[in-house]
C-alpha cells in the first residue's frame, strides 16, 4: 500500500491576486513507504502548495489525499493524526525557533502530541544526536547558534515528533557547503537507516541526484514527470525545456557522447561518472 | 486568510480618486471621519454610506476587498452591538420578551456605532487603495512641514510611516509562514480559554518579533549604506502639486459635506 | 596604480557580544579597479563582516582600510566612501526601503541632495543596467527574488560607485534569480569596469573570477586564481569549500588513474580533458 496518495488534487488560493500564489491542479501521484522522492521544479511551479498539502495545511478545493490509506479530511481527527504522521520542515525553519533553551524548542512538537515528560526527553535526545548536535547544546538559548545549528535545531524538533513521512522544503538554501553537507546526511540517514519516507523539495540537481529514488518534476502547477532519477535524466531536453539544470556531471557525458564517444548516458552523480571512466579506462587497456 | 487583510495597501489604478493630489484624499478622508463623529442622524449616515459607495464605484475597487479588512472586528462589532442593545434601557421599548427590552434609542444608538465603525474602515481603506505609500506619506510630509520649526522631526516621521507601509504585507507573509510552520509541529491556536489562548500566541508572536527585529537590523544598515542618515538634507525625487481637479473635487466634497450636516441639523 | 581598496593589519572585534574574540584577525590585501574577486569561506568565517568594513559601517579595531585613497576612519568623509563601495546585501525584502521600485532607486540620490532633473536621469540609467526598466512603476513586493535583487542592484548603481560588494546576494534565490544576478555582475564587470567583490557560498561563481579569497576564522587562507584554488585539495578540506562538481569530478578522477593532475572549472573543459584521457586510451590500444 502506498504511503502517500494524491488522487486528482487541486488547490486555488481564493480570490487573491498577488503575483506570487501558486495554484496546482489535478495532482495525482503514489509514494512508496521508505522511498526517497526529489520534487524539482520553479518558483511558483506549485511545489510549496503541494508538499503543504501533505500535512493538512492547506486543504485541497477537489481532490483526495491519502496517508498511510487514511482519507487526511475525513474529520478533525484524521487532520490531527496526519500531522503527527507528517513533518514538514519549512523553508528557513530556523526563523520558528522561539523558546529559551534548545531543548525546549525541540520538544514543542512532541509534547503538542501529548506524549509523557519521560518519552518527550528521550525522543529530544534521540533527535538531536540525529541531527548530529551535542546534547551540552540542549540547555542553550537557540538565539545564540550559528545560522547552521539552528537550522539543525528546527530540523530536530521536526524529526523529535518520529514522522513517518519527512518532508522538507528546500532544507540547504543559505548554507555554506559543509553545513549543506550535514543537512543532506541527516535526510539520507533518515531515509536509509531508519527507514522513512522522505520528500525533498530543492532547486539542486546535484542535490536530488545523490540520494532520491525518484523524481517529481512540477511545472506551471501540473506533474510534469514521476519518475526513477534514471529514466528522468534520460529525459533531458524536456528538463531543459521547462528550464530546469540537470548535473554538470551529466551534461559533461552528454557532450561527450556528441563528440562520437561510445559512453552511457545514466552518469549523474561523481561516483558513477569515477566507474563509468575507469572502466572505459580499464577495458581499452586490458584487451 | 490573513493575506486577504488589505489595509494599507495600493490598487493599482487611473481612476478619479487615483489622481488626486494626496494632500486632497487626505484632507478629505479626515473630514469626512469628522463628519462621522458629528452627525447624529440615521439619514445622514445612510447618505454618508451611499457617498463612500459611489467613490468604490468610481476607482473601481471592489466592496470585497475591504470587506476582508472589516471581517477580523466583526465579532466585536457584533458583540458590542448586542451589549448596546440589551444595557441601554432609555427611550420607548419596541419590543420585549421576557426580561429583555429593546429601545428605540439603544437600536439607534448601535446603529450609529455601527455605521461610524464600517464608515470609518471604509472611508481609510479608500485611501489607502488609491494613494500610493510614497504620495500618503509625501503628503503628510508637506502637511506637518511647518512643525519643523518647532523641532518637530518631521522628515523622519514621514520615512517611519513610508517604512511601516512598505514592510505591511512583507511582514504579513512572514506571520503566515510562521503559523504554518508551527501548525505542523502540532501546534493548535483555536481551543482553550481567552488567556490559554493569549499564551499560544507566542510560538507566534515571538519568532515574528525576532524576525521584524531581524529585518529593522539589516535596513538600518542598508539605508547606512545608502548614504541615509538621521537629520541630514535631502532632496525629494517628486513632488507635489495641486491640479485644477482638486480644486473641484475639493469644493464638491465640501458642498457634499455641508449639504450633510443641513440635513442632519433639519431630520434630528 | 594606487588600488581601489587598500587592507593593511586589519583587525576586528565586536565590543558587546562575544567580547575579545576576534573576528577578523590580521588581514593584508588591496584591491585593484576593475577586478573580479569572489571571497569564499565557511558561514561565520568574516566575511560579511569584511563587506561591512569595505564601506564604514563597521570601523577597524585595529588596521586600516583604504578606500581610493581614503581612510574608513575618516567621519568626515564617509559618504564619499560609501558612494564608491556600495554593498548588495543578502535578503532583497530587508534592504529596498520604498514600495515602488522607482522610488527605491531614488533613495540613495536623494540622501546625496541631487536635484530632481538629475535624479529622473539617475533612476532610468540605473533601471536600464540591470534590465528593469519595464518595472519602474511596478511595487517591489510584486516581483520575484531576483528581480528584487536587480532593483537593489540599480540603488546601488545611483550612487555610480567604482566597487560594488555582493554580500551573499544570490543565496536566498533559485537558479533563474542567481543567473540574472550573476550575469548584472558580469555586465558591470565588463562593460563599466565596475569592480566587483563578490561573497558567496557558491562555487559555480567563484570561477568567474580573476582572483579568489579564501577566509577561515577570520584569516586568509589564500589568495589566488580559481584555477589554483580549486586544485589545493588541502585547502578545499581546510576551508570546508566544495570544488565544483566538474572539478571535484576531474580532480579525482585524475588521481584515481595517477594521471598528471589537470584542473578544470567549467563543463566544457571537463569534457575537453576527459576527451584526451579517453582519446589517449584509444591511441594506445591500437
Amino acid at each position: 500500500m502506498a504511503i502517500v496518495e494524491l488522487e486528482k488534487v487541486s488547490y486555488a488560493y481564493g480570490k487573491s491576486k498577488a503575483a506570487q500564489d501558486e495554484a496546482i491542479s489535478d495532482i495525482s501521484f503514489k509514494i512508496e513507504e521508505g522511498e526517497y522522492v526529489g520534487i524539482i521544479g520553479h518558483t511558483g511551479s506549485g511545489k510549496s502548495t503541494l508538499i503543504k498539502h501533505l500535512n493538512c495545511i492547506l486543504k485541497p478545493t477537489c481532490g483526495k489525499i491519502y496517508i498511510d490509506g487514511v482519507d487526511v479530511w475525513k474529520n478533525k481527527a484524521t487532520v490531527a493524526g496526519n500531522r503527527q504522521n507528517v513533518g514538514l520542515v519549512f523553508q528557513y525553519p530556523e526563523y520558528q525557533l522561539f523558546e529559551e533553551t534548545v531543548e525546549k524548542d525541540i520538544a514543542f512538537g512532541p509534547k503538542n502530541l501529548g506524549l509523557s515528560a519521560d518519552e518527550v526527553r528521550f525522543r529530544v535526545a534521540r533527535a538531536i544526536e540525529m541531527v548530529g548536535l551535542s546534547s551540552s547544546l540542549l540547555g542553550k538559548n537557540p538565539f545564540e547558534l550559528s545560522g547552521g545549528e539552528k537550522r539543525r535545531v528546527a530540523i530536530a524538533g521536526i524529526l523529535a515528533m518520529d514522522p513517518k513521512i519527512l518532508v522538507l522544503d528546500e532544507p540547504t538554501v543559505g548554507l555554506d557547503p559543509a553545513g549543506k553537507e550535514k543537512i543532506l546526511n541527516i535526510i539520507k540517514y533518515y531515509n536509509r537507516d531508519e527507514n522513512r519516507t522522505v520528500v525533498h523539495v530543492t532547486h539542486s540537481m546535484e542535490d536530488i541526484a545523490r540520494y532520491a529514488d525518484k523524481i517529481l518534476i512540477m511545472n506551471g502547477g501540473k506533474i510534469l514527470s514521476f519518475d526513477s532519477v534514471e529514466e528522468t535524466f534520460k529525459r533531458a531536453s524536456m528538463l531543459r525545456s521547462v528550464g530546469l539544470d540537470v548535473p554538470k556531471i551529466y551534461e559533461v557525458f552528454l557532450k561527450l557522447k556528441d563528440k562520437g564517444f561510445d559512453v552511457p548516458l545514466n552518469v549523474y552523480t561523481i561516483q558513477r561518472a569515477l566507474e563509468v571512466v575507469k572502466n572505459i579506462v580499464e577495458r581499452k587497456v586490458k584487451p | 486568510m490573513i493575506r486577504d487583510i488589505t489595509i494599507g495597501q495600493y490598487v493599482c489604478g487611473n481612476s478619479v480618486l487615483h489622481r488626486l493630489d494626496p494632500r486632497t484624499k487626505i484632507l478629505s478622508t479626515v473630514s469626512y471621519i469628522f463628519a462621522l463623529f458629528l452627525i447624529d442622524s440615521l439619514w445622514c449616515y445612510v447618505l454618508n454610506f451611499s457617498l463612500i459607495l459611489i467613490f468604490y464605484l468610481i476607482c473601481g475597487i471592489s466592496l470585497k476587498m475591504v470587506l476582508n479588512n472589516v471581517k477580523p472586528i466583526l465579532p466585536i462589532l457584533i458583540l458590542t452591538s448586542i451589549i448596546n442593545l440589551c444595557v441601554i434601557r432609555d427611550g420607548e421599548a419596541v419590543f420585549s420578551f421576557w426580561i429583555f427590552s429593546l429601545t428605540d434609542r439603544a437600536i439607534f444608538f448601535t446603529l450609529t456605532i455601527f455605521f461610524r465603525i464600517i464608515l470609518l474602515i471604509f472611508s481609510s481603506s479608500l485611501l489607502t487603495y488609491t494613494t500610493l505609500p510614497v504620495d500618503l506619506t509625501r503628503g503628510i510630509e508637506k502637511m506637518i512641514k511647518p512643525l519643523a520649526k518647532i523641532r518637530f522631526p518631521v522628515e523622519e516621521i514621514a520615512m517611519m510611516i513610508s517604512i511601516a507601509l512598505r514592510f505591511i504585507p512583507t511582514l504579513i507573509l512572514e506571520a503566515e509562514k510562521i503559523i504554518c510552520a508551527q501548525k505542523s509541529r502540532g501546534f493548535n491556536m483555536e481551543t482553550g480559554g481567552f488567556i490559554k489562548r493569549a499564551k499560544c500566541m507566542v510560538p507566534i508572536l515571538l519568532p515574528l518579533f525576532v524576525c521584524a527585529f531581524k529585518r529593522a537590523d539589516e535596513l538600518a544598515v542598508a539605508m547606512e549604506s545608502r548614504c541615509y542618515r538621521v537629520g541630514g538634507q535631502r532632496t525629494s525625487y517628486k513632488t507635489l502639486s495641486f491640479k485644477k481637479l482638486d480644486i473641484f473635487f475639493a469644493l464638491g466634497f465640501l458642498a457634499v459635506l455641508t449639504m450633510v450636516f443641513m440635513i442632519n441639523a433639519f431630520f434630528r | 596604480m594606487r588600488p581601489l581598496i587598500d587592507v593593511n593589519g586589519l583587525h576586528f572585534s565586536y565590543l558587546n557580544e562575544n567580547f575579545g574574540k576576534e573576528v577578523l584577525n590580521d588581514l593584508n590585501f588591496s584591491i585593484q579597479q576593475g577586478e573580479f574577486i569572489a571571497i569564499v569561506g565557511h558561514n561565520g568565517s568574516g566575511k560579511s563582516t569584511l563587506a561591512k568594513l569595505f564601506n564604514a559601517i563597521f570601523l577597524p579595531t585595529s588596521g586600516t582600510i583604504f578606500v581610493d585613497g581614503i581612510d574608513t576612519l575618516n567621519k568626515e568623509l564617509i559618504f564619499e566612501i560609501r558612494k564608491q563601495v556600495g554593498v548588495v546585501f543578502q535578503n532583497p525584502d530587508n534592504q529596498i526601503v520604498a514600495t515602488l521600485v522607482e522610488e527605491d532607486v531614488a533613495f540613495a540620490p536623494e540622501n546625496l541632495c541631487v536635484s530632481q532633473e538629475k535624479i529622473g536621469k539617475i533612476v532610468d540609467r540605473a533601471l536600464e543596467m540591470v534590465d528593469m526598466k519595464k518595472f519602474k512603476k511596478s511595487a517591489v513586493h510584486t516581483l520575484s527574488g531576483g528581480q528584487k535583487q536587480r532593483v537593489a542592484i540599480a540603488g546601488i548603481l545611483a550612487m555610480n560607485p567604482k566597487c560594488i560588494v555582493f554580500d551573499e546576494s544570490t543565496s536566498m534565490l533559485d537558479p533563474v534569480g542567481r543567473k540574472e544576478v550573476l550575469d548584472v555582475m558580469k555586465k558591470l564587470n565588463r562593460e563599466n569596469k565596475t569592480t566587483i567583490i563578490n561573497i558567496t557560498h557558491h562555487m559555480e561563481e567563484v570561477v568567474f573570477a580573476n582572483r579568489v579569497i579564501v577566509m577561515k576564522d577570520g584569516e586568509i587562507l589564500k589568495q589566488d586564481t580559481p584555477r589554483n584554488i580549486f586544485s589545493d585539495e588541502d585547502l578545499l578540506k581546510k576551508s570546508g569549500l566544495l570544488a565544483p562538481q566538474v572539478t571535484e569530478f576531474l580532480n579525482t578522477l585524475c588521481g584515481e588513474l595517477a594521471l598528471k593532475k589537470r584542473t578544470v572549472l567549467d563543463v566544457d573543459e571537463c569534457v575537453e580533458v576527459l576527451a584526451e584521457i579517453l582519446e589517449g586510451e584509444k591511441i594506445g590500444d591500437s
